[in-house]
Parts: C-alpha cells; sequence; structure tokens
C-alpha cells in the first residue's frame, strides 16, 4: 500500500510541474519610457453657420489645455492623412496610426435657436481601434465658450490619464504694474489657463495674498485700505467685500479658509509678536492657536480640515510646523538645510507644497506631510507662494526676477517637476491662488 | 502721481495756515512713498516734519533677518526721542520694513518685530506710548530696488513717521 | 484500516489539496464590468428621466451681458491711503465690524454656467465601408478585470489574426523591412542569450537570420490541449482520481521541459522582450495613482509573434483602485500594439517559440511595476 501512496505522492510533483510549465508564463516588464501621449484635435465640425465662428477657437483651447499639462502632445494639422468633415463618419484608425496618433478627439458645435451652445465629442484609442467611453454633450450659453472648452479638455484629460480634471477652474492673483518701488496691485481672477482677465478691486491700496475658497464663491486677502494691514473677505460674483473682524490691539494677515469655507486661520500680530489664529466665520469668534515669541505665519489648512500647517522661527529659522486644528503641540516637519516658508496642503492629503531658501536661491517644494521625500521643483532668485491645482497634479507659483526691473510673473510646475512653464499674462503677476473646478 | 500732489495741494495750503503743531505730516508718505515735497522753509524749522526726517533722521537700520537694535540704531533713536518729547503734538507710527530676500508673509511679520523695537525702545526713552502706533509694510515699499546687499540694507528698515496729533 | 493508513490519507489529502488549490489565495482583484458612469445633478436626472429638454439658467445671463471690465483705473483718492481721521479716532487700528461699510465694485464679475447633458444622439455613426465598419465598428468587448491567476487562452490560430490591424499596403512593408533590419540589431543582444543548454548556439543564430515576418509553424507540443486543462483549478476540488493523474504524468514525461521555472521566461528571453517593449512602455501619459499601480496584462500572441489585439486582458492589479488598473492598462495596451513595438516583439516572440521557451497559444503575462508618472 505504502508503495502506491509514494507513488501517487511522486506523480503529484510531477503533474504540479507539468501542469505548472504549460500555465501563462510570466514576463517582469523593467523598461519603459516617460512621454506625452500623442493626440490630435480635428478641428471641430460646425452643425450651423453661427457656430462656426466658435468651433476652431474651442477646439484650439482643448488643445492647448491638453498641451499645457504636460502629459500630451498634439500631432499637428499639416500631418493628418485623414480629413474629417463631419462628426458622424467612421474613423479610419489606420490612418492615424500612421502618423502615431494615440489619442483622436473628435466633435462637433452647434448653437440653438436659444442661444446657447452645444458641443458634442468622442474619444479614440487608435492603437487599440475602440471608442473610449461613449462620449459626451455639454450645452451653455455662447459666452461660455472657454468654459466648455475646459470642460471638454477636463473630461478628455481625466478618461485618457486617470487624473482628477482642473482646467475648467479659476485661478485669483495680484495684477501688478509700476515700477518695483512703486508698485501699484490690485486683485484678479482669471482662468486657468491665463485668459479672460478680470479685477476684483481697484490698484489704489496694497493688496496681498489672495486665497480663493474651496467652493470658488469667497476670496480672504490682506489690504491697506485702512492704512494697516487687515484682512478682508471678497465676495467673488459680485466683487463686494468686508473686513473680517480680529482681536483688540493687534492686526491680521495670512488668511486662508478651511475646506469648508466655515473657518479661516490667519497670522494675528500683537506687541511685535505673529501667532496662529482661528476663527469661526459665522460668530466671527476668534481662538488662539499658537503663542510663542516667534514668528508664526503662513497657515493653511489640511485637505481633510482637521490639522494646519504653518512657518514658524521658533527654532531659529523658518520651519514648518503641522498641528492639529483642536490644538496641540506643533509639530516640526522640514529638516533640510534652508528655511522653509508658505506651506500648502495638497488636496489630494499627502504633500505639502512649500517656498524653501538657502544659499541664497528660492525654490518651490514639496514634501510628504512627516516632512519625508523632500523634492525641489524649481529655484530662481525669488520663486514663491506654491498654490495647488484642484486635482493636486500641477502647482502654480510666482517668479521674480532680480533688480530694477524685475518683475513677478507666475508659473507652473508639475509635480514631477517637469513641464515648467509660465503662464502667458500680459502684466506681472504674483500670489496665485487656485480654485476648484467649476461644477 | 500728480493726481496726488494736486489733491494735496488744499491740504498743504492749510497746513501752512495751522500753527506748528499741525505740521504737514497728513500724509504717511514719508517712508519715502508719495513724499509731498518738503518745503525748504519747513526744513529749517526744527519743530517741522521735515526738519525732523532731514535732520534728525526718521528711520534706523536691521541686519539681515534681524529685529534687534544696533548701537547706531539706538543712538539715532536717542536722538529722535528727544525731539519727539519737545514736540509732542505728532502721533507717531512706526513702520517696518523688510527687504526682498524673504516670501512674503514673513517679511510682514519682521517688519512688525522691527516696528516694536522700536516703538519699546522710544517708549524707554520717555516717548508715551499713547502716541505710539506700529504697522509692518513687509517687502511692499522698498526704497532701493537693485537686488544687492547695498540696496538690501537700506530696505531694512523702521521709519519713525509723524501724523496729525490730537491736540 | 490502522491509524498509519488514516494519518498518510489525511496527509495525501492535505497534499492533493494543496496541489489543486495552492494558487488559489494569491491576490485577487474584484471582477467587475466597467461602465461609464457620470455623476449628474439632480436637473439632469430630471432630464434624462422625464426626457424634458434641458434648459440653462439664464439669470447669470444678465451679468454676462454687462460690458467687458476694462483696465481702466478708479480715480486715485489720495485720502484713501491712511487718512488722518481715521489715525485720531482711537490708538487701535482694529476696525469693529460695522465702522466700515461694505464696499461694491461698479461692475459684477461674469461668471458663466456650463450644463453636461446627456449624450442622447451620439450612437449613430455613418459608414461609408463595409470594411472599415468590420475595423472600427465592430463591438469590442470592453477589458473586463479578470480573477488571477487563470486567462483563458484562445486556440492557437491557423489563420493569423494580425490581418485585423494592418490593411495597408505600406504597414506590411515597412513591418517587413523593419523585421529584417531588427535582425540586423537584435542578434546582438539576443543571439548569444537566447542560446539554452538544451540546445547548440548555431541553430539559433542561423533561425534569427531567416526569420520570415509570418510563419505557419507547427504546434510544438505533440498532444493537443483544449484550453481547460491549463488551468490548475479544474472544477472538481474532491481528490483527483488516478486515472488523469497518470495521463497527466505520461504527457509532463514526454513534454519538453523549458529552461525556465517556476512560471517565468528565462531572464535572457525577459531582458530582450523588454529591450523590445522599451519605447512602447510609456508611464508618459497617466495619472500619479494609475502610474503607481501594478498591471498583469496577459497577451496571447499569433504564431507570427504578433499580439491578438482581443486576446489582451488585465489579469490583476495591485496598489490601485479599478480605474488607475484601467488606465494603466489601456496605456499599456496601447504600448503593445504600437506597430514599431509589434516589429521587434515578434522577432523575439518567433525565436522564444523556436526555442521552445515560447508556445503559441500559451498566454504571457506582463507584470508592469509601479513607477513616478
Amino acid at each position: 500500500m505504502r508503495v502506491i501512496y509514494l507513488s501517487i505522492l511522486a506523480l503529484g510533483f510531477f503533474v504540479h510541474n507539468a501542469l505548472a510549465q504549460n500555465g501563462p508564463l510570466r514576463v517582469n516588464i523593467t523598461q519603459g519610457v516617460i512621454e506625452p501621449l500623442t493626440f490630435a484635435i480635428p478641428i471641430f465640425e460646425a452643425e450651423n453657420l453661427e457656430a462656426a465662428a466658435v468651433a476652431t477657437e474651442i477646439s484650439r483651447i482643448v488643445a492647448a489645455d491638453l498641451t499645457s499639462s504636460g502629459l500630451f502632445r498634439e500631432i499637428p494639422f499639416d500631418r493628418f492623412i485623414s480629413r474629417r468633415t463631419t462628426f458622424a463618419e467612421a474613423v479610419r484608425y489606420p490612418d492615424w496610426r500612421a502618423i502615431n496618433t494615440q489619442a483622436l478627439m473628435t466633435a462637433a458645435v452647434k448653437t440653438t435657436s436659444s442661444g446657447r451652445l452645444i458641443v458634442k465629442f468622442r474619444i479614440f484609442d487608435i492603437f487599440s481601434g475602440v471608442q473610449l467611453g461613449s462620449g459626451m454633450q455639454l450645452a451653455g450659453n455662447t459666452k461660455a465658450i472657454r468654459r466648455m472648452a475646459h470642460k471638454v479638455a477636463d473630461q478628455v484629460y481625466e478618461r485618457i490619464t486617470g487624473e482628477g480634471p482642473y482646467f475648467d477652474s479659476k485661478i485669483v492673483f495680484v495684477s501688478e504694474s509700476g515700477p518695483k518701488d512703486n508698485r501699484r496691485k490690485r486683485l484678479a481672477i482669471m482662468d486657468s489657463d491665463g485668459e479672460d482677465v478680470q479685477f476684483l478691486t481697484g490698484n489704489e491700496n496694497i493688496v496681498l495674498a489672495p486665497r480663493i475658497s474651496n467652493n470658488g464663491k469667497q476670496v480672504l486677502y490682506t489690504s491697506w485700505e485702512t492704512g494697516f494691514p487687515q484682512i478682508y473677505i471678497l465676495n467673488v460674483g459680485t466683487a463686494g467685500r468686508k473686513p473680517l473682524p480680529t482681536p483688540k490691539n493687534g492686526m491680521g494677515f495670512s488668511p486662508r479658509f478651511s475646506p469648508d469655507s466655515k473657518r479661516i486661520v490667519y497670522s494675528f500680530e500683537r506687541g511685535g509678536n505673529s501667532d496662529i489664529y482661528l476663527m469661526d466665520l459665522a460668530t466671527a469668534r476668534s481662538a488662539r492657536m499658537t503663542s510663542s515669541p516667534s514668528i508664526d505665519t503662513a497657515p493653511s489648512f489640511s485637505s481633510d480640515g482637521r490639522q494646519i500647517v504653518f512657518e514658524s522661527d521658533r527654532s531659529g529659522t523658518q520651519q514648518l510646523y503641522i498641528m492639529p486644528v483642536s490644538g496641540g503641540t506643533p509639530k516640526r516637519i522640514s529638516f533640510g538645510n534652508g528655511r522653509y516658508g508658505t506651506p500648502v496642503w495638497s488636496p489630494r492629503g499627502d504633500l505639502i507644497a512649500f517656498t524653501k531658501q538657502s544659499n541664497g536661491r528660492f525654490g518651490i517644494g514639496v514634501m510628504r506631510t512627516d516632512g519625508s521625500e523632500e523634492r525641489l521643483l524649481s529655484a530662481s532668485f525669488l520663486d514663491e507662494g506654491p498654490t495647488w491645482s484642484p486635482n493636486g497634479r500641477v502647482i502654480m507659483f510666482a517668479r521674480e526676477d532680480r533688480g530694477p526691473k524685475g518683475a513677478p510673473s507666475l508659473y507652473s510646475v508639475d509635480i514631477t517637476g517637469r513641464n515648467l512653464r509660465a503662464l502667458n499674462l500680459r502684466a506681472p503677476a504674483s500670489d496665485p491662488s487656485w480654485g476648484p473646478v467649476q461644477p | 502721481m500728480r493726481l496726488i500732489y494736486l489733491a494735496l495741494v488744499p491740504f498743504l495750503a492749510l497746513a501752512a495756515c495751522s500753527d506748528s503743531d499741525g505740521g504737514s505730516g497728513i500724509l504717511s508718505g514719508s517712508s519715502g512713498w508719495d513724499d509731498p515735497a518738503a518745503n525748504a522753509e519747513d526744513q529749517n524749522d526744527p519743530k517741522s516734519q521735515a526738519f525732523f526726517e532731514k535732520t534728525i533722521g526718521d528711520r534706523v537700520f536691521f541686519e539681515v533677518d534681524q529685529y534687534t537694535l544696533n548701537s547706531s540704531a539706538k543712538a539715532a533713536l536717542d536722538t529722535q526721542a528727544q525731539w519727539l518729547m519737545n514736540n509732542v503734538g505728532y502721533v507717531i507710527i512706526v513702520e517696518g520694513h523688510a527687504d526682498e530676500q524673504g516670501t512674503r508673509e514673513y517679511n510682514l511679520a519682521l517688519g512688525f518685530r522691527r516696528a516694536q523695537s522700536v516703538q519699546e525702545y522710544l517708549v524707554a526713552r520717555g516717548v508715551s506710548g499713547l502716541r505710539l502706533k506700529t504697522r509692518s509694510y513687509g517687502k511692499e515699499r522698498p526704497i532701493e530696488i537693485c537686488s544687492v546687499e547695498r540696496c538690501y540694507s537700506k530696505n531694512r528698515r523702521a521709519v519713525t513717521l509723524l501724523t496729525a496729533g490730537l491736540s | 484500516m490502522s491509524a498509519g493508513t488514516y494519518i498518510s490519507l489525511t496527509l495525501h489529502a492535505v497534499l492533493v489539496g494543496w496541489l489543486l488549490f495552492g494558487g488559489d489565495f494569491d491576490h485577487k482583484p474584484r471582477e467587475a464590468p466597467v461602465t461609464e458612469v457620470s455623476v449628474v445633478s439632480a436637473e439632469i436626472f430630471d432630464i434624462l428621466v422625464n426626457n424634458i429638454p434641458p434648459s440653462v439658467d439664464t439669470s447669470l445671463e444678465k451679468a454676462a451681458t454687462q460690458p467687458d471690465i476694462e483696465q481702466s483705473e478708479r480715480p486715485i483718492d489720495p485720502v484713501m491711503d491712511v487718512a488722518p481721521e481715521k489715525t485720531t479716532q482711537s490708538l487701535s487700528p482694529n476696525v469693529q465690524n460695522d465702522t466700515l461699510p461694505e464696499s461694491v465694485p461698479d461692475k459684477p464679475v461674469r461668471m458663466e454656467e456650463v450644463v453636461i447633458i446627456p449624450p442622447v444622439d451620439l450612437t449613430e455613426l455613418k459608414v461609408e465601408d463595409p470594411k472599415l465598419l468590420e475595423m472600427s465598428l465592430a463591438p469590442k468587448p470592453r477589458p473586463t478585470l479578470r480573477v488571477a491567476p487563470v486567462a483563458v487562452a484562445p486556440p492557437a490560430p491557423d489563420i493569423d489574426i494580425g490581418d485585423i490591424t494592418r490593411d495597408a499596403a505600406a504597414p506590411q512593408v515597412d513591418s517587413v523591412e523593419v523585421a529584417q533590419e531588427q535582425t540586423a540589431k537584435v542578434p546582438e543582444a539576443v543571439a548569444p542569450e537566447i542560446v539554452t543548454e538544451a540546445e547548440p548556439p548555431s541553430e539559433a543564430v542561423k533561425v534569427s537570420k531567416l526569420a520570415p515576418p509570418r510563419s505557419v509553424r507547427p504546434q510544438r507540443r505533440p498532444t493537443p490541449r483544449p484550453v481547460g486543462e491549463t488551468s490548475i483549478d479544474p472544477p472538481e476540488p474532491t481528490p483527483v482520481p488516478i486515472d488523469p493523474m497518470a495521463a497527466a504524468l505520461a504527457e509532463a514525461l514526454s513534454a519538453k521541459t523549458p529552461a525556465s521555472s517556476n512560471q517565468r521566461v528565462s531572464s535572457a528571453l525577459e531582458a530582450a522582450m523588454n529591450n523590445a517593449m522599451r519605447d512602447c512602455n510609456n508611464r508618459g501619459g497617466l495619472s500619479s495613482a494609475a502610474a503607481a499601480t501594478t498591471v498583469v496584462v496577459s497577451i496571447t500572441f499569433s504564431a507570427d509573434g504578433r499580439p491578438v489585439p482581443e486576446a489582451i486582458k488585465l489579469v490583476e492589479y495591485i496598489d490601485g483602485s479599478e480605474n488607475n488598473a484601467k488606465v494603466r492598462f489601456e496605456a499599456y495596451k496601447r504600448g503593445v500594439l504600437n506597430s514599431e513595438c509589434v516589429n521587434k516583439m515578434a522577432n523575439i516572440y518567433r525565436k522564444g517559440v523556436q526555442n521552445e521557451q515560447l508556445s503559441v497559444g500559451v498566454p504571457l503575462e506582463f507584470v508592469v511595476p509601479p513607477g513616478e508618472p
């Protein structure tokens, strides 16, 4: 009996081996590249005459958005083999494959008799030879073409890369004019691509560091309107504003909203010393969060609203600290060689962006919320004031040149450190604050 | 800029008519910005704001990232204090500034610290605290814009401004 | 029966059980069909349900018709910047809530509204050419997430399904040329490595120079094996009776043992494949989360070494959401179907088949590791 069982045992091993060798074989992929995805956007079909005027503009805004993300590269029109004339015609995959187009977007635009604009589009994965998803339609008024284009770009971007949207968002910033020793500043708001700048205040007073709320409706900023720095809150839709009451015998500055827009955290100076305070907007009551003789400033909330991060020089130089909103001992998280300031928590919750100063230069960096994995994404004479895109993938900041002719401009960089690019604005700009994706 | 000057003219005229305690310090301009041309006559009047600015000296300077007063700053403030106690009609704003070698909020806070240092010193020298206020402009109002140390050192300052008094 | 027999029986049951089920407790992705869902507001849901023509809130349009805000500056009010009245009011610079009225500027800020409406009429696609219809409009099943570790391989094709992806003459010609070009390059890297202990070197070198773009090779395995038996996981959980084991044993003994073990290709072959696929394994157009997801992609190749597009499947994924995996898989699949890499890979694959390390019809599972996006 034993012999039979033993031989069955042996058989078992043989069989397992044999069966295993006939199964799928694994290959470990170890090599790859990182390159933008090629895409083509033929001009949108205009389904009626009025739409023709905007079809080109919308398609170009979409293409520009995708290109600006650094994740896409456009195949220029002159390389197209297929000439598409209508939205409904079938896609000739080999034509697009031949020119190495990985993603194709086709779209059509029409205006309705009620004065609305309708854009519909499809996305195609050329190498796999399939349509991605089922296409989409958007409607808006005829003045909303920029927003519609950004929404379309967001859909394409999101579907192909898996990243959350961010093109259809507004950025609040400070628009500057005049020489360096007589600078005029005013609050402004624009599309995420730098277009459609509108002003929110005049420029007769110094205004600084506007911060837009997560719902995109309000902006906090510091103004010298009264001759002394004071925190104001401004309504984006109406541009109406009013000062926020801060405790007596001191001055508030550097405010930021909580993620639910119900509270603000700010810096309050009294007797020369600046500490972090928390205000409930409904009651306008403030609570003190730090009390140390050091400069504690530039606070911002975590993405879950439970902690704040701020800069403090209590250790001798400016460093970053986090602490629970409910109170507690601030915990230092920056330990590199240099000074750290203007910390901003990523909407994804995993990283904190900051301005780092070392060896006479400034740069924008990110670190994990425990301070590890610090990376610099930019460096120059003066880079400061990072703000996160709503999907946490891109950081925008201000860069100023040295010297009398120096003027600030806005730059953005991908979180990987790639795709550093200047925003194409017509006037100097600083202190950007990136608003949410609009619904 | 011209509009400011034009609008100021009536005030200057009024000021000239007022008693010497009023001075011409309506604006905060003495930090170097919006500076109305101080009258030549005023400059020689030892009780005028122009005299304070030009002869007594209305500012002290700081080292990089510092807000403590060095000996020359203290000496300058001693002189200021004396003059201020002899000319009690003014309300004083001590204005702190920083150079551009720092982030915006930190420089605002540093400006506050510098203003506070000067205020405390003046109070210790006998100037009434009731007459003194502080504020900061951070790095927003540089005097010199060449982005090297000789300009930076001029910007790291606290300026003592005279404004219209209560009396 | 004696106690020893009982113990022996138990041990054997455990052994057989392990043989049968041992692989089942690896990572299992949830199997779920992938559907496109968009979050709609209540208004749009109403439209969807009641088929009401969508209407956009027109109140915002009034704001939109205001003239554009120019860059004109308001007249500068010199008194605004530190008015003396304010400094004499109180020594505290704080302004209470009620002392400053709310200021409203002249023109409100324009905010436009955009609404996503359901794609009601996007289904018709005009078809001009029946052949195009075959190619591009044949309903293709969305890649579904499959339960590890089994990918059911399609039967080894006699016809080359690769035809469908090449309908123009030009690419075909290119592919031949490329193949020839590649053979010049590839042997440097591959020839010395692909040689296994089982074979003399000369054979491999000779074969690589003469490899045609499309070969019709006989099946390597002497006994045709139905798909089901490639599985380690037969339907019955009970201990397998002796006869199938004997048959399997006979088969195992007669089949050639590839140089690899533990279900992996040889490192030489793996290196060659990596080389061939490198330029197409593009992590560049991915979200951070998708790039950080590991996916295992099963690909079945036809006899000429080209991937069968319908037989590229996501088998497993780790460290990411379902959507991350889908996106990562799609990107990898795009790379696999990129004609440059198809050609390079085809050479390697055919060599692997000739060297009996690979067999047509048995899928390869590519483990695509995570990385920075």
